[in-house]
């Protein structure tokens, strides 16, 4: 397993996709920096406003980081492309084995199922974290300049935490165990997206359909939300990020990437179980 | 009509590492030309050079009097194998040259049932592609480079997949090819077989030209 | 020998590669669906609506963005739909033409020029097939419903979509203008040019930087578009929402056209000198 971990976080598409999406969370993180500074500048010029409420509990860490903000466009590209990035770094891996011959190689010196576990651990980790570390980057770079103040329920319309909104209540009450859980969701949906890319090479041959399906999903999904009037957000598209917060709630967020989850061991369970390995 | 393939002090570098390394050769159609050398040693690239595929970084490939990226951007009539074989998984074999020779217009559908017939294969085989075995797959690969009876004939790996039989058509479409006059070039790593297909081999090493030899004379 | 040559391309890239669009059916089905229920929601029937009317549902996209901390960006998903699909189907053709025996037509071309200015048109007839499919969908939905196939935009239609999607707090300098009910070329050219546009753009870039990271940029296009009202933003041209038709500091049509005629050609004098560069190794894009 290790040498499977190994070889997911050393090639370049982990990384180059690694460095883009840093580039986005980073710009986002030095725009919402520097539009406060401007903000704070105009302020301290006009002695009368240094007496207004500073809502400091608006300029916290917790209402900043990229999956709080929509200041830029960049918060919302960040989670609408994050099912190709989380499967571009091995998402394919599957499918080259298969094609090269090398999946022969490996299920002869270990048992097939063990192959398949490995993979599935690999893929799972580098599309988590390919999303999570420039989520984790970002919420650094926010924290070099706003306090982690906590937040408050009177200034809930600047944030995208409504009372009723998924983890609601650790959010106002302990904002750092939410932030940790938000960075943990969002790379679990990143393993998932990748996944679901390792699911797919069982059905197709087509690199590009392999890589571009998580995205095709989630893209679906989200319409199939407008199309149905779903009472609930249930695209992780718009709800991983500061998107639609107001429905947002919790069975959906756990129970969705739970029964994703759930259907990609039982796809490639059964399925790579089964398939010849040609 | 002589063809003629010139390479004068070719040179290639691809991100800083020479895979072909100052090559000049003078090809002619009246033998055909092997190239041997282990994997990587710069066959395949010396054969892309050849059909203007890729750019030389130094020197110049001539073509029939004409240099290529100067004069032309192609070899007017050349026929090509590199690698594997990629066609349309859901058309037949003869769809596939069909379409592939509808671009030109050159072929006639007799002559796309001949190529099919000559490399083995059942021009009314409604079989679809992606059904095709590894043999099958580069018999129609070699289909698809002489189908129209091109003046080049430029084989990589010709016998990839091949099993005795195959290898005895192949010798069989080099020897037709090279009386029709064309100008035939092969690779193969097995020095055997590539001796029994060309006149002329020349071996290669690190994108170098270290040896070329008549077959008489090995012979 | 370029008629031939896109006879092949679109024989082998759209042709025999059909079932994706088969998407495309599905998803137009379902916004005519999506309109007629709004609609009703709405209005007791549709005696009002029209052909041009779901054309409009769909390519509505959203008014003007303008940020404010107590109202989340929210992208339209059934327009990001629209428009990335087609980005998607258009990517990989081209560069999968490379391999295989794609190597061989390439040389019986005999010209990098040609093969290139193929690709350029077979893109534009994809794209052009694409649109051709969501306005026939829309059109059998149209006859089945009983609905006419006038291009006329009925006013319940403009109330429903941009008169519900306006608003004077968040919508910048813009108000909305009194609409005079067609608007067919924003309806039917202008979402085929920009697209084709940036389809070209897609390509070029690919000979550039790889087919899937030139893929997330034109969806970062997309998506700026439909947060920055900027005519320079292609997106923005291909939303009925931000037409001057239909709110006063909305898109001009002809700037749209303008700028999508130099963003196709650009593209395509820039990807015909990075192509007349390209060495074709092999990158397996797909392997058989």
């Amino acid at each position: 397993m290790k040498t499977e971990i190994r070889k997911s976080l050393s090639g370049w598409p982990f990384w180059l996709t690694l460095l883009i999406l840093c580039g986005m969370t980073i710009y986002s993180a030095l725009f919402i920096i520097h539009s406060d500074l401007e903000a704070s500048t105009r302020i301290v010029r006009k002695v009368v406003d240094l007496e207004s409420n500073p809502m400091l509990s608006v300029k916290s860490l917790y209402s900043n980081w990229i999956g709080a903000e929509w200041m830029t466009p960049f918060s919302t590209l960040f989670f609408f492309v994050f099912p190709l990035c989380a499967a571009i770094p091995y998402g394919l891996s599957l499918y080259q084995e298969r094609r090269s011959g090398y999946m022969g190689q490996m299920v002869l010196r270990e048992t097939r199922a063990r192959y398949l576990l490995n993979k599935y651990v690999a893929v799972f980790l580098s599309g988590g974290l390919v999303i999570a570390v420039p989520v984790v980057l970002n919420i650094m770079i926010i924290a070099l300049y706003f306090p982690a103040h906590a937040p408050d329920l009177n200034y809930d319309i600047y944030t995208t935490v409504k009372a009723f909104s998924f983890g609601s209540k650790l959010y106002y009450e302990i904002p750092w165990l939410y932030l940790m859980i938000r960075v943990a969701v969002i790379f679990w949906y990143g393993g998932v997206a990748a996944t679901v890319s390792m699911a797919v090479t069982f059905f197709s041959r087509n690199r590009f359909v392999i890589l571009f399906t998580p995205m095709l999903f989630f893209l679906l999904l989200n319409y199939s939300y407008t199309l149905f009037q779903v009472p609930y957000e249930i695209s992780p598209l718009r709800f991983l990020g500061s998107g639609n917060v107001y429905y947002v709630v919790t069975p959906i967020v756990i129970g969705e990437a739970l029964f994703l989850s759930f259907l990609t061991i039982a796809f490639i369970g059964l399925r790579g179980r089964k398939k010849d390995v040609l | 009509m002589e063809h003629t393939i010139e390479m004068i002090n070719v040179t290639k570098t691809i991100r800083k590492s020479t895979v072909v390394n100052d090559v000049s050769l003078k090809l002619t159609s009246d033998k055909v030309t092997g190239l041997m050398g282990i994997n990587g040693s710069g066959k395949t690239m010396l054969m892309r050079l050849m059909t203007g595929l890729i750019r030389p970084t130094e020197g110049s490939v001539i073509i029939d009097g004409k240099e290529l990226h100067k004069d032309i951007s192609f070899p007017d009539s050349c026929g090509l194998l590199l690698e594997n074989p990629a066609f349309i998984d859901s058309y037949s074999g003869y769809g596939n040259l069909e379409l592939l020779t509808s671009v030109r217009g050159r072929a006639t559908a007799e002559d796309i049932r001949n190529a099919i017939s000559l490399v083995g294969l059942d021009p009314d085989d409604k079989k679809k592609y992606r059904k095709y075995s590894l043999g099958m797959k580069q018999r129609l690969g070699i289909a698809a480079a002489i189908v129209e009876k091109p003046d080049i004939v430029i084989m990589d790996e010709p016998t990839n997949s091949l099993d005795t039989d195959g290898v005895d058509m192949l010798k069989g479409v080099i020897r037709e090819q090279k009386n029709r006059g064309a100008l035939v070039v092969l690779s193969c790593h097995d020095m055997l077989i590539l001796k029994e297909l060309s006149d002329i081999t020349y071996k290669i090493e690190s994108g170098i030209i270290v040896a070329g030899e008549e077959v008489g004379e090995a012979r | 020998m370029f008629c031939r040559l896109l006879r092949y391309d679109i024989r082998k890239g759209l042709i025999s590669d059909y079932k994706k669009l088969l998407i495309v059916v599905a998803i137009s089905v379902a916004f005519c669906i999506q309109f007629r229920w709004e609609y009703t929601s709405h209005f007791s029937s549709l005696s009002e609506a029209s052909f041009g009317d779901i054309i409009f549902f769909a390519f509505s996209g959203m008014s003007e963005y303008t940020f404010s901390p107590d109202q989340p960006f929210l992208f339209p998903a059934l327009w990001v739909l629209l428009l990335v699909l087609p980005m998607f189907f258009v990517l990989y053709y081209p560069f999968y033409d490379l391999l295989g025996f794609g190597k061989n037509v390439l040389i019986q071309v005999g010209r990098r020029r040609t093969w290139w200015l193929s690709k350029c048109a077979w893109t534009a007839v994809y794209i052009m097939t694409y649109f051709l499919i969501i306005y026939a969908v829309t059109a059998v939905f149209c006859i089945v419903m009983r609905i006419p196939l006038s291009t006329q935009i009925s006013g319940e239609t403009h109330e429903m979509v941009a008169m519900k999607g306006y608003n004077p707090m968040l919508n910048g300098e813009g108000h909305l203008v009194e609409f005079m009910g067609r608007m067919d070329l924003q309806l039917f050219v202008l979402p085929v040019i920009s697209m084709v546009a940036l389809a070209l753009f897609q390509m070029m870039l690919s000979l550039i930087v790889s087919p899937i990271y030139s893929f997330i940029i034109s969806v970062g296009i997309l998506i700026s578009s439909a947060y920055y009202m900027n005519p320079f933003l292609i997106g923005n041209h291909c939303m009925t929402q931000r037409s001057n038709l239909v709110v006063s500091n909305g898109m001009d049509i002809k700037n749209g056209v303008l700028l999508s005629l130099c963003m196709a050609v650009f593209s395509i004098v820039l990807g015909m000198i990075a192509f007349n560069r390209t060495d074709v190794l092999s990158q397996p894009l797909r392997d058989e």
